[in-house]
């Protein structure tokens, strides 16, 4: 074991690994930021220069760029309002409000610390039990998973500022949209009303740049002119001090934690994770009455969780072979074409490539940290643009990275519906982020539901006899009655 | 929000989803998913139930509300032309290609949201539309829509 | 109000102008193809395996062909939107598609697309890979008779794999299932890494793929989907040989849309025939085990006729085409 680390070590400790670390980590933070541009496209955009980087070079770009845009979408969540990457929709739950207050660079110093915290802490823990967790995935069949889905899909209850209705219904229109196109699995076309275009469904991204930047732009635009003095001005960032971090060690360690474990299991991922926290940190943070208010807690909790997730994310491509999405399928391509064969077998033929990848996911992370004052500085820069002028640059770059993803005119439509429909939410107080949740869980939700009515012929009852599902089930349970009972009585002190 | 366009709103949602609800009996779905044990409307219509649900409690609460009168200060105008903007802009790009609306589609969006220095916001939207035209389709490799009309 | 107007036109001309430079060389006629750069577009996402497949043959491609090659990912749909706009593309050769198997032949039996079989002018082929039957590594079925016994003996009790509904492992599975005369269910997942996934956990018994998998995961193969064994697999009997004559393979072509100049077409099908053996295209093709199968444009149109027809047919025998 040591020998091997010891080698790995020796990988990791090249000048080239250093340069593509900084130089991914730089490109990965500004691709996340700017709205649309998410962490598939940003990876897949280095994926040519892996050809001719060598095994670990190639390995630390990929892992730097990916760690960069999880982290980089936080910050345009917390200065603007519009997450970066569906990733940090969490984030703006409380990182706009804290901004709003006056104190963006406490905000981006929050998530900043709790982004490398996450990301740092899910590296140890692969370092040293990957391929436990890697058995742990594998005890996932599609009933587990729908019973991992619901109780994601409770945390909508927990973000529904407002009224607990409105929030379930904008939970409902997420996982409907997540319907429309063709059935998975029987490859039937269902609510496309003949729209040949419809019947590759919807992209999440285009949706989520329409949801939360488009509708952004059209909110400000409706604002009569005085109140648009709303401009957040700051100069760089402030990282929390030891003395406000009391009493907040605990929602650090439980949200990275949620994040290692949901980023291993199949069909969740980033987005989830960080709901999952915040929702979890909501029920039980001495702070919660002041969540959803620019409560630190409320950025804590997403970010480290989203960011544990681009660690444990690699134990299924890396332990079994597995991609679990996109963006480790592209960095399994890049391991093929260096003459890395993945699989099961690569922990065991080449584990000196395995643990180099997860120290150069540690370095990024440092990087990360390093980098991230000198990006506060300079989107303090961006922000001290007149608001029109701002906006004007988010209108094209939502345009821009609506297009990229899938390289469709039509997705230019769908993102101005979504822009059109989050405006109208908006106006009428239906919060937006459990769109996302339902956009992002939709369809593996229906699959693994309807997976396991294959496999059970039909019958609900067999769902309930897999303990671990139960035990999932049951949490689920709790977690929709919980916040039904918490309305109840806070309306029962209020008369 | 006044009373009124709470009402308005919470029966539009209702209708769209009674609408979706009622689409999943159209004759087209009932030959489909033959040999799966649930048919493919199944799962949406689970959804589309919630969803009427839900619409009613939003309608009650909103009728239940008191009436409120404040005075309305949304402008109207602004959004509805920013939405018009792009969407003529997106239709438009098929011939004049990302360049050829961005740039108006900038400048559009600077006039709307008040800002009135001609000179700069000229430049600035002529500058944006060809910086990121070059960043994506140059720097990025991902190729943009094309001036069509010769 | 004039000075409005007068911004407005300049706004327009900067934006026109720019956008000439752009697109110069548009309209200059066609001297020598290629003038601009060519657009490959690939219906699925990058990350792929047909992008792989397009983005290692770019560079050996552009260089054969003394032009500049772009790669487009238009994803969706089982790859059939990509395939419609690269069909509803004007007609010049700077509009191809790298389309695999799948949207080409059977697609369009399954429901109705805006393109079919008569909407292209074939290019060439790339690679063709062929399909094994597969098994867990601990599965106690060691011979396709095994399987036979045990799935006659108990049907609907064992579950087959695959990428999705309609896709080739679906095809190839349902077929098997069919000549074996046995019954077995479905579950139909979103990939190879997907299926692969389910194997692993025990949900499903059989899927079907090219060799690749052989090599990553804890995998065997039972038979192949072929006519002759499989070279590298010589103790992996043919399906033919076990007296069930079903081939596939998995195959990557280009197509351009109907209407494209012969001469354009035959010149793109000879530097295609000159990028299989390049330099780039080699050292991917060989890492990942993929094999290089260059057709000239006539042989890979009779080969697509044919393949048609046959997916059609077995489609039609599941009872899945519309």
């Amino acid at each position: 074991m040591i020998d091997i680390l010891s080698e790995s070590f020796w990988l990791v400790l090249d000048p080239l690994v250093f340069a593509t670390l900084v130089i991914g980590t730089a490109f990965g933070i500004v691709a996340g930021a700017l709205p649309g541009l998410g962490s598939v496209i940003a990876v897949t955009i280095c994926l040519p220069f892996t050809y001719s980087l060598g095994q670990v070079p190639s390995i630390a770009l990929l892992l730097a760029v990916y760690c960069g845009s999880v982290y980089g979408g936080s910050i345009s969540a917390i200065l603007i309002n519009t997450p970066g990457t569906p990733q940090a929709a969490a984030t703006t739950l409380d990182g706009y409000p804290m901004a709003v207050k006056g104190n963006a660079d406490k905000a981006l110093g929050w998530a900043t610390f709790a982004s490398v915290f996450g990301g740092v802490f899910s590296c140890l823990v692969l370092i040293f039990a990957a391929p436990q967790l890697a058995a742990l995935a594998l005890n996932f069949g599609p009933i587990e998973i729908c019973a991992l889905i619901v109780l994601a899909l409770t945390c909508i209850a927990s973000v529904s500022r407002g009224s607990l209705a409105k929030g379930l219904l904008a939970g409902i229109i997420g996982l409907f949209v997540a319907v429309i196109g063709s059935d998975p699995l029987t490859g039937d076309m269902r609510y496309t009303f003949d729209i040949f275009a419809l019947s590759a469904g919807f992209d999440v991204i285009p949706v989520v740049v329409g949801l939360f930047a488009l509708s952004e732009v059209f909110v400000r635009a409706s604002e009569p002119q005085k109140a648009q003095a709303r401009i957040i001005r700051y100069t760089g960032m402030i990282l929390p001090g030891l003395k406000a971090l009391k009493g907040r060690w605990s929602v650090l360690l439980k949200s990275s934690g949620l994040g290692s474990v949901i980023g291993v299991l199949p069909g969740t991922g980033a987005a989830t994770a960080a709901f999952i926290a915040y929702a979890e940190t909501k029920r039980s943070s001495p702070r919660k009455d002041e969540m959803g208010n620019g409560e630190a807690d409320g950025i804590i909790a997403p970010e480290s969780a989203n960011n544990a997730v681009t660690g444990s994310a690699l134990v299924p491509a890396l332990a079994l072979g597995i991609p679990g999405d996109a963006v480790t399928a592209v960095m399994l391509t890049a391991l093929v074409v260096n003459g890395v064969t993945p699989g099961v077998r690569l922990m065991a033929d080449n584990p000196q490539i395995v643990y180099a990848a997860f120290m150069a996911l540690f370095l990024a992370n440092l990087v990360m940290f390093v980098l991230a004052f000198a990006s506060a500085r300079i989107f303090a820069l961006v922000l001290r643009l007149p608001e029109a002028l701002l906006m004007m640059s988010v209108i094209l770059l939502s345009i821009l990275g609506s297009y990229g993803v899938r390289g469709n005119v039509f997705d230019l439509y769908v993102m101005l519906a979504a822009g059109v429909l989050g405006f109208l939410l908006r106006l009428f107080g239906v919060p937006l982020a459990p769109v996302v949740i339902g956009l992002v869980l939709g369809p593996k939700f229906e699959v693994s539901l309807r997976q396991g009515l294959i496999l059970t012929d039909g019958s609900f009852w067999p769902f309930l006899s897999s303990p671990l599902a139960l035990v999932l089930f049951a949490a689920a349970g709790v977690a929709i009655a919980w916040p039904l009972y918490a309305e109840r009585s806070s309306k029962g002190q209020a008369k | 929000m006044n009373r009124t366009p709470n009402i308005i709103f919470a029966l539009a949602l209702l209708l769209l989803g009674g609408a979706l609800f009622a689409h999943s009996f159209a004759a087209r779905y009932a030959a489909m998913g033959i040999g799966s044990p649930v048919n493919p409307v199944f799962f949406p219509r689970i959804l589309l139930g919630l969803w009427i649900l839900l619409g009613v409690v939003i309608l009650i609460k909103a009728i239940r509300s008191p009436v409120n009168f404040k005075e309305n200060t949304h402008r109207w105008q602004e959004p509805l032309g920013m939405i018009a903007a792009v969407a003529v802009s997106i239709w438009a790009m098929r011939w004049l290609g990302y360049i050829g609306v961005a740039g108006p589609l900038a400048f559009a969006c600077g006039w709307l949201l008040g800002y009135r220095r001609l000179v700069i916001l000229i430049a600035i939207a002529a500058l944006s539309a060809i910086f990121t035209w070059w960043l994506f389709d140059q720097a990025l490799g991902i190729p943009l829509p094309r001036w069509r009309l010769t | 109000m004039t000075n409005l107007k007068k911004l407005l036109t300049t706004t327009a001309a900067i934006a026109v102008g720019a956008a000439t430079m752009v697109a110069s060389g548009v309209t200059s006629a066609m001297a020598e193809y290629p003038e601009r750069p060519v657009t490959l577009i690939v219906p699925f996402g990058a990350g792929g395996n047909t992008d792989a497949v397009a983005r290692a043959f770019q560079a050996d491609f552009a260089e054969a062909l003394g032009g500049e090659i772009v790669v487009k990912n238009t994803a969706g749909a089982a790859g059939t939107i990509g395939t419609a706009e690269v069909a509803a593309s004007e007609a010049d050769g700077y509009s191809l598609g790298v389309i695999p198997i799948g949207p080409l032949t059977t697609q369009p039996h399954l429901r109705d697309l805006p393109y079919d079989k008569d909407s292209w002018e074939y290019v060439c082929n790339i690679t063709k890979n062929p399909m094994v039957l597969l098994v867990s590594k601990d599965s106690p079925f060691n011979s396709v008779e095994d399987v036979k016994t045990e799935l006659s003996a108990n049907p609907g009790k064992y579950v087959y794999g695959s990428a999705g509904p309609g896709t080739l492992p679906h095809l190839a599975m349902a077929a098997t299932m069919g000549a074996l005369d046995v019954e077995a269910k479905h579950l139909p997942d979103s990939g190879t890494a997907d299926g692969m996934r389910s194997m692993a956990s025990g949900t499903i018994q059989f899927f079907a793929d090219p060799p690749l998998v052989l090599s990553r995961y804890d995998v065997k193969a039972l038979a192949s989907f072929t006519d002759e064994r499989i070279e590298g697999l010589p103790d992996v009997p043919t399906m033919k040989e076990l007296g069930h004559p079903l081939n596939f393979s998995i195959w990557v072509g280009i197509v351009a849309p109907k209407g494209t100049p012969a001469d354009v077409v035959e010149k793109l099908s000879a530097a295609c025939g000159e990028a299989t053996k390049g330099p780039n295209f080699t050292k991917v093709t060989e890492s990942t085990s993929t094999n290089v199968e260059y057709m000239d444009s006539a042989t890979f149109g009779s080969f697509v006729d044919s393949e048609f027809e046959k997916n059609g047919q077995i489609l039609k025998d599941a009872g899945l085409s519309k």
